[in-house]
């Protein structure tokens, strides 16, 4: 049985649900929330990636390529917006960050 | 093999093992949780959560495989040359025909590490530190003060008294 673009296409449908579920567990832990965003942009490099083999175009490669590193960046700032919640409020359950001014 | 995004293969692994994961660590290991409180309702929602899950996946695999179960054999558009050496051929997409794209992105790294230290850097108030420009813009004046005052005792008379006291 040969791989199809299907196959692919379905892993990172499963991946996406993943990190659906995982919101929907942990929405009251913020770490676990970024965690769960990162594996989403993964799936969505996956697709990327299926169909730029299926369709013989490089181009989905460059856009993973960007796509990773607009996830690296989100990951940085994100984790060090989360520490100085963590200082100033001692808590980082989204439940609690409900004041516009911290 | 790899999609034949070997390039890409290995980049992934790099930056979501060196990078991602050691920051979430990092940050994990430095606040001090509590996780009881955070996982509270979580046997709860959890079948709510499976269900829709797999939901999720049934439905998007109906439409994803209805839809691409016939793409089976890539198609060859890529050259021979570009497809046996895949970072050669993304190198040249990206600094031949995305070079903008390239350079934005590496402004976005740049402010996203600019950001993370200005956010998270904070200067401590009981620390003592060093001002160098003012110790280098100091003036003999500030810190030298001389005084006119009388001679007291000569130095001879002086150590004389000192051994005649001890002597005593």
């Amino acid at each position: 049985m040969t791989i199809t673009l299907a196959h692919y296409l379905v892993l990172s449908a499963i991946l996406f649900a993943t990190s659906v579920v995982g919101i929907f567990l942990n929405r009251r832990n913020l770490i676990v929330l970024l965690m769960a965003i990162e594996l989403m942009l993964l799936s969505v490099n996956i697709n990327f990636l299926a169909f730029s083999h299926f369709l013989g175009d490089m181009a989905g490669q460059v856009f993973v390529f960007f796509i990773l590193t607009v996830a690296a960046a989100e990951a940085a700032i994100g984790l060090a917006i989360l520490i100085v919640l963590f200082r100033k409020l001692d808590t980082i359950n989204a439940e609690d960050l409900d004041r516009l001014k911290g | 093999m790899l999609l034949q995004a070997e390039f890409l293969s290995l980049a992934l692994i790099l930056v979501y093992v060196g990078a991602v994961m050691v920051l979430f660590l990092f940050v994990v290991m430095m606040l001090d949780l509590d996780l009881a409180h955070l996982r509270r309702d979580f046997k709860k929602y959890l079948p709510v959560a499976f269900l829709m899950g797999i939901v999720i996946v049934l439905e998007l695999a109906v439409v994803l495989i209805r839809s691409f179960i016939g793409t089976r054999a890539p198609v060859q558009v890529m050259s021979e040359e570009l497809a046996s050496n895949n970072t050669q051929a993304l190198g040249k997409l990206i600094f031949v025909d995305y070079v903008y794209a390239f350079e934005v992105a590496g402004v976005i790294l740049l402010v996203a590490i600019i950001a993370a230290v200005a956010l998270t850097l904070r200067h401590r108030k009981d620390s003592k530190t060093q001002n160098i420009a003012d110790q280098v813009a100091v003036k003999a004046s500030e810190r030298l003060r001389i005084v006119t005052m009388p001679s007291e005792m000569d130095a001879k008379q002086d150590a004389e008294q000192n051994r005649r006291g001890r002597q005593e």
